[in-house]
């Protein structure tokens, strides 16, 4: 095997290190690692992989079974590698292999593997294990049905010869890596198309990291609709996910992408779909893309799924919220305060409804999720905003499927019955104005002054109403003259990372404390609390930590503020960074997915 | 922070063209369950441009109440046209003689609705030994309470009241058209005319 020059790359392409395995023992400074970020690509260990080299027309492939990086800062990987048919042709004789087969190279000598630049890896490849090898986990139908390249066969390269047995290890690790692994089938249904989630993997060897160049625009539709290197762009469907354990061979995995969901409607819902969810996990894309048609699910409308949140018992019903809250802001709220990802979709106003006074139906993922927050709304007083404990129920969307009683059209029966002519039907049924010398124009108006009646007993009662809930507002403000609370983001503007309770303790009073941080290689420009929080602080004192957390370094830097400086000079001085504020006795929290996803963002300003 | 002032110019002229949009539709309802899209559509071209027509779908309020709808037209002076002529005649749509009432839509009215721009919204949990949990607490019970009372409003009163006026109606109109029925036979059939001719009164057909 050739080794590789080194490629020139055009452009530097995007990079970043996943976890970290262990540190090398024998040479200074190796660290090793079990994946990584390339290319808008996540890589992971025993990840099968296309290497391109200069003179040839179709990639290699290898598995990765080693990663590291060098004292001087050099990526490599060590790549065993898998023969094509034609490359080992010579030696198969009579051997007709199939159509994507290929063969594992094993044995001792040249050819087995090598130590390459990472830079040379091209892309993923779906490399399965079809061998009946009883510690071959057997693959299932989806996984051949996806896979790029199968192989049972191993080559020696030692002795040139093609057997199906395979030995304990394999260019000094062990066999069971190259086979498939028992996978985890993980089929993830709903989505928050607000934003992007990974899943909250709990091995360590898989990091999901994803970058994504949100800055351009708050909306939701924009942020979904990211220009990912291999993505078509597509919309609305479900796929399905195979976790890999941290041994695991193969990652057949379909690709998840966020929907645009104002793109796809429901034709005969309003405007916005809400109840269109999608898989969020932004994975990493193969370029196997067209195949997955097939399993595109249609998004159910918000009918049905409200319907079937209904039966199974996760559906609520928050009541008195701002009535300007738009469905987004609604699960933008669920999502800060309980930590979880829901639907909602605010009621639209009537007539009847109450002026200052907001209702939303509210999708949760289980029921006990749904219990959990009822519980929690009823104990404790969520206050939104300026004085609005949120009452959330279970309460029962009405059904449409029962046929509406509608008072008012008369017809005489007996006219009903007989045949009319046609012209005298058209008549009576053309929408027109009523005209002032027929009984129908009489009772149009006794309909009218039944109309206004009823508009002013509805205003009588919402007056009413209205002054009760005053009464109590204002008694909750003489006891809060200063508005405290917590800010809630919005999701889609904002993603960075959470530092876990690491607070670090100045010295002197401190009133407020800013950290901020970047990550390395890609600032996000994020709009600034600090505009939105009004808050001032004057800059003391900065240590700049390089750490690495979860795999992914940044950069961390603390300020001390205090409320007679505006941050906003300090952080201009910074560039654009993203800002978070905590008080002293709170510590920073919430929880890192591994990934540039914002979660809990709290702050208590005055 | 120059990102941040484009994205909050972006969303402030979404919100303006939203908000524009909103002058521009009427808020429709009293509508017959049995109108759809081309139906109102129809009914109102021959006065107005509709740009669009969308049902808002009844979630929480009782089944019996009737459709509403939000129409936009192509322009404010329509929108407002249409309403003040359905205030001053009544317009029937399929439901007669029920006429449908028209108002000017709300922002709240409107399903998929872009975010206000530089709203803030902000939370806070209040726990049993906060001060103010007792008034949080009652204002909850408020919001109960009245969406009890409109609850009951609406189908008590509301409904009932349609359904009596409705029902009345119906006995006037049939009292009304056994009335023609007679008179209607009574002519067909040459007994008024002999009538007219016993009593030598001249009966001419007007």
């Amino acid at each position: 095997m050739p080794n590789f020059l080194e490629l020139k790359e055009e452009e530097a392409l995007e990079f970043s290190w996943g976890h970290k395995r262990c540190l090398g023992g024998t040479y200074n400074g190796v660290q090793f690692y079990d994946s990584f970020t390339y290319d808008g690509i996540n890589y992971s260990l025993y990840d099968c992989v296309y290497m391109w080299a200069d003179d040839q027309r179709e990639p290699y492939i290898g598995k990765l079974v080693k990663i590291w990086e060098t004292a001087s800062h050099k990526k490599k990987v060590k790549v065993v590698w898998f023969f094509r048919p034609i490359e080992i042709a010579h030696w198969l004789g009579d051997i007709k292999p199939l159509k994507t087969e290929i063969f594992l190279a094993t044995g001792e000598g040249k050819g087995l593997f090598n130590l390459n630049p990472l830079e040379a890896i091209s892309g993923k490849c779906k490399v399965v294990c079809v061998s009946k090898d009883p510690r071959n986990a057997q693959p299932t139908e989806d996984d051949l049905r996806n896979a790029d390249y199968i192989f049972y066969r191993t080559f020696d390269v030692g002795s040139c010869k093609v057997s199906t047995a395979f030995a304990d290890q394999v260019a000094g690790i062990e066999v069971k890596h190259y086979f498939n692994s028992r996978k985890v089938q993980k089929s993830i249904l709903d989505t928050e198309n607000v934003a992007n989630f990974p899943v909250k993997d709990g091995t360590p060897a898989r990091v999901k990291t994803k970058f994504s160049d949100t800055s351009a625009s708050t909306d939701v539709p924009e942020i979904q609709a990211q220009k990912r290197r291999k993505v078509e762009g597509s919309l609305g469907y479900k796929e399905k996910l195979d976790v890999k354990d941290p041994f695991g061979k193969n990652i057949s995995m379909s690709k998840g992408v966020n929907i645009n969901d104002k793109a796809s409607k429901d034709p005969h819902q309003l405007g916005q779909n809400k109840g269109m969810k999608s898989d969020s996990q932004v994975m990493e894309v193969t370029s196997r893309l067209d195949t997955d048609s097939s399993k595109w699910f249609k998004i159910q409308s918000w009918d049905d799924r409200m319907n079937a949140a209904h039966e199974k018992g996760t559906l609520v019903l928050f009541e008195n919220l701002d009535p300007s809250y738009t469905s987004t802001e609604v699960e933008d709220i669920v999502f800060h305060v309980f930590n979880q990802q829901v639907s909602a979709k605010m009621i639209q106003h009537s007539p009847f409804s109450r002026p200052n006074y907001g209702q939303a139906f509210v999708i949760f993922k289980t029921r006990d999720a749904a219990d959990v927050v009822i519980s929690q709304l009823k104990r404790r007083c969520l206050m939104l905003g300026d004085r609005r404990p949120v009452v959330g129920r279970r309460a029962k969307p009405t059904d449409p499927r029962n046929p509406p009683k509608f008072f008012g059209h008369i017809s005489i029966p007996k006219l009903r019955l007989q045949k009319q002519h046609e012209d005298m039907r058209n008549a009576v049924s053309t929408p027109h104005y009523s005209q002032s010398n027929t009984v129908e124009f009489d009772m149009a108006m006794e309909w009218c002054s039944l109309y206004g009646r009823s508009k002013l007993w509805w205003e009588t009662l919402h007056q009413e109403q209205a002054k009760e809930t005053e009464a109590l507002r204002n008694e909750i403000k003489i006891h809060h003259p200063n508005e405290q609370g917590y800010l809630v983001f919005p999701l889609s503007f904002y993603n960075f990372l959470l530092l876990k309770g690491q607070l670090l303790p100045f010295p002197g009073s401190i009133y407020q404390i800013l950290i901020a941080m970047h990550l390395s290689g890609s600032c996000i420009a994020v709009a600034l609390m600090t505009r939105a929080l009004n808050v001032a602080g004057r800059f003391v004192s900065a240590t700049v930590y390089r750490e690495a957390y979860m795999g992914v370094p940044f950069f961390c830097t603390v300020y001390e503020v205090t409320p007679t400086h505006r941050v906003g000079h300090i952080v201009q001085a910074l560039g654009s960074k993203v800002i978070y504020k905590c008080l002293e006795d709170v510590p920073i929290f919430g929880h890192v997915d591994g990934a540039a996803s914002m979660h809990i963002i709290s702050s208590k300003y005055t | 922070m120059s990102m941040r002032r484009l994205l909050m110019a972006a969303s402030a002229e979404e919100y303006a063209a939203f908000e524009e949009r909103v002058r521009r539709t009427v808020y429709m309802d009293n509508l017959s369950p049995q109108v759809t899209e081309n139906v109102l559509k129809a009914a109102l071209d021959q006065f107005v441009n509709v740009v669009n027509v969308q049902f808002i779908p009844n979630y929480i309020n009782p089944q019996s109440l009737p459709r509403a709808a939000l129409v936009e037209m192509e322009t404010l002076n329509q929108a407002s046209a249409i309403i003040a002529e359905m205030a001053d005649s009544p317009f029937m749509v399929l439901g007669m003689p029920r006429p449908v009432r028209a108002r000017t839509a709300e922002v709240e009215m409107f399903d998929s609705r872009p975010k206000k721009p530089g709203r803030k919204i902000t939370y806070k949990w209040l726990d049993p030994e906060d001060p103010d949990f007792e008034v949080a607490r009652k204002i909850k019970v408020l919001t109960r309470k009245h969406a009890s009372e409109t609850e009951f409003l609406l189908n008590q009163h509301q409904l009932k009241e349609e359904e009596n006026l409705a029902n009345q109606q119906l006995e006037t109109l049939k009292a009304h058209y056994k009335k023609y029925e007679l008179i209607d036979a009574v002519l067909s059939d040459n007994t008024a005319k002999k009538l007219a001719d016993r009593y030598r009164i001249p009966l001419s057909d007007a």
